[in-house]
């Protein structure tokens, strides 16, 4: 018996109950639809991490870390490790290093005219926007960012992330204006393309950027030269880990460790790839976990299978008598059964497809998260609705061809 | 083992077939030794009341069913101990069935009825329509290929089922109680097919009936009773 014929069979059984068909299929259809947008959910997390990192994935950020003094552990931060000096020896000696910037950091009040705006500064080196992938707004005035030489003379200089612009002016000229920092008067000589929401992170245009000279002697009041992180970054994303040896080598001798197994140190070098690939990775879990529930209701359409399987055998009885009688072998019978239920389900999935493509923008509105449906979903699809429509299929197909010959001629 | 059994125009030969069928704790003996020869050519009538055997007679000839003891020698080979996919190949090339209800498939058209044998057969769709239509022709439903089976009168269902019983030039046609469910007029008409494909094409055909009227039509009308053969005529 020729395998199209078979097919054909089935197709033309299919045919002749449209409705009822269509009631199985939907089982199916909700069951990979669901799975389908739990997917495209994970991989639009997945999408929005890769492009929000894409300029920075070759940096490289330097804390100060907990030392051991004794036995007593002073904790993340805990010491004023760091300094502007270690920053430039990084910048002098390290090879795989292309850019550096010292960072002291604080939270601030901003005030211009009768509006204020609690926000963050961060104060940093000139080399800072090319290692974050900071670009002046050119839409927003004549802006730049602060120069060498301001750095030098810690001149009273910011530079305006896009929320604290909108906070502050609110489309109005910025730059070359007056805003008071905690009390004190800087000049705006430049504001920064939006970077816009970044998941659980906050919003990172809600930031003040000022030379670190500035932000250390005004804001901070540091008699030292400490800072809260040291920004590098590396020549390219292959040179990652010989820069990170070479800052982590420099920095112990810099700071007289022992180059042990690291527990000494009183530093911590992180990658953004390494921060990248931790998010990556809490996103797949979640993004496993509800396809593990969406995958319930595939089960639950998969039954539905198997149910209506068996009424069309019972159904049917007669029928596969007469073909038996005429000359279907038992695997005749089972094949047709098992094809049938298998295009059911293949018809299924890709209505679910095309379900899930309809659904994600309105699961978009109400997570308020980006969705994507991943390259892979259709061969993904197309698998889960073939092995669900022979796994819930061939018991009742194999029923089918069990039926006694005699018997399933005299059925009424 | 297969036996020469001589005479080369034996179609069927039954040697000491019987059939038991359990009932509840019982065993039931619903054939007890049939000794029989049909030979190529012949139009026999396999006659009794109901409980006789005759139904049983036709699950054996028919290969739907295999004896319990006995061989079954059908054009010389002995089908008696066949398993049930190689019985599945006998019924689809040796044996024409024509049943009193008709058995077609619902909500088919009356060609795809026809070819249904030939596409389990594996003959080519082209060549499956080619013969289709030759046999609708022949039982004189010319016009009617498109129609669907529920779309036909009872004669007419019986028709197509005879177009399809032909298609795979079957050794032996059987047919059972083929006018059952036809008013008299109609059940004349398809004895009368019957008739011209036993005379003119010389098919053999085995019909089973009680009604004596249908079974005189026959060259030859065998007698059964309560699991044996009563008498021939």
């Amino acid at each position: 018996m020729r395998i199209a014929t078979t097919i054909s069979f089935s197709a033309r059984a299919l045919l002749k109950n449209k409705f009822r068909s269509f009631l199985t299929l939907l089982g199916i259809i909700f069951g990979v639809g669901a799975v389908i947008m739990v997917m495209s959910l994970g991989y639009g997390a997945r999408l929005d991490i890769e492009e929000r990192f894409a300029g920075i994935s070759n940096n490289i950020s330097v804390s100060p870390g907990s030392r051991n003094v004794g036995r007593v552990s002073t904790g993340a931060g805990g010491v004023n490790s760091l300094t502007v000096e270690d920053a430039l020896a990084i910048a002098d000696e390290c090879a795989n290093i292309s850019y550096v910037s010292p960072m002291a950091t604080t939270r601030a009040m901003a005030i211009y005219k009768s509006t204020n705006w609690p926000t963050s500064v961060q104060g940093v080196g000139t080399d800072y926007p090319i290692i974050g992938d900071w670009k002046i707004d050119a839409s927003r005035g004549d802006g730049r960012f602060f120069n060498e030489d301001e750095v030098r003379r810690g001149i009273k200089v910011c530079v305006l992330g896009a929320e604290v612009y909108n906070q502050l002016f609110g489309g109005l000229d910025a730059v070359g204006e007056i805003i008071r920092i905690n009390k004190q008067p800087f000049m705006i000589v430049g504001v920064l393309m939006s970077k816009g929401q970044f998941g659980g992170f906050g919003n990172r245009d809600d930031v003040i950027m000022m030379p670190y000279t500035t932000a250390m002697a005004r804001l901070l009041g540091k008699t030292d030269s400490s800072v809260n992180q040291i920004q590098l970054s590396a020549t390219s994303v292959n040179a990652l880990d010989a820069a990170i040896a070479e800052v982590t080598d420099l920095l112990q001798r810099r700071h007289r460790i022992e180059p042990t197994d690291g527990t000494a140190d009183d530093f911590t070098v992180r990658n953004v790839a390494e921060f990248v690939s931790f998010a990556q990775s809490s996103t797949d879990t979640m993004t496993s976990l509800l396809v593990a529930v969406a995958a319930v209701s595939l089960l639950v359409g998969g039954i539905g299978i198997m149910n209506i399987m068996f009424a069309s055998v019972t159904e049917r009885t007669r029928e596969i008598g007469i073909r038996r009688a005429l000359g279907a072998k038992p695997r005749d019978i089972r094949l047709q059964f098992l094809i049938e239920a298998v295009s059911l389900c293949l018809v299924g999935g890709l209505l679910g497809i095309l379900a899930a493509t309809a659904g994600a923008p309105i699961l978009e509105s109400i997570f308020q998260a980006r969705t994507a449906i991943p390259p892979n979903a259709i061969p993904i699809a197309f698998g889960i609705s073939t092995g669900i429509g022979s796994f819930f299929g061939f018991y009742p197909a194999w029923k089918a061809s069990k039926l006694n010959v005699i018997e399933a001629l005299r059925y009424e | 083992m297969e036996e020469n059994m001589g005479n080369d125009n034996v179609v069927i030969r039954l040697n000491g077939i019987t059939k038991n069928y359990r009932m509840g704790r019982e065993w039931f003996p619903a054939l007890k030794g049939i000794n029989q020869e049909i030979t190529a050519r012949e139009f026999v009538a396999i006659m009794g009341p109901s409980g006789s055997g005759k139904s049983t007679m036709l699950n054996i000839l028919g290969c739907l069913d295999g004896p319990s003891e006995g061989k079954y020698f059908l054009n010389g080979k002995d089908v008696s101990e066949f398993s049930e996919n190689r019985r599945t190949e006998v019924r689809n090339k040796e044996i024409g069935f024509v049943f009193q209800n008709f058995n077609l498939l619902p909500r088919t058209t009356v060609l795809e009825n026809v070819m249904l044998p030939m596409l389990y057969a594996n003959v080519r769709g082209k060549e499956a329509r080619r013969k289709a239509l030759e046999m609708i022709e022949l039982v004189g439903l010319k016009g009617k290929e498109r129609n669907k089976s529920n779309e036909l009168s009872g004669g007419e269902m019986q028709r197509v089922a005879i177009a399809r019983a032909l298609v795979n030039n079957p050794s032996v046609i059987l047919a059972d109680e083929p006018t059952g469910n036809l008013d008299s007029k109609r059940g004349t008409e398809i004895m009368e097919i019957f008739k011209r494909l036993n005379q003119d094409k010389g098919i053999t055909i085995i019909l089973i009936t009680h009604e004596p009227e249908i079974g005189d039509l026959a060259g030859r009308r065998i007698h059964m009773r309560d699991g044996h053969i009563e008498r021939e005529d």
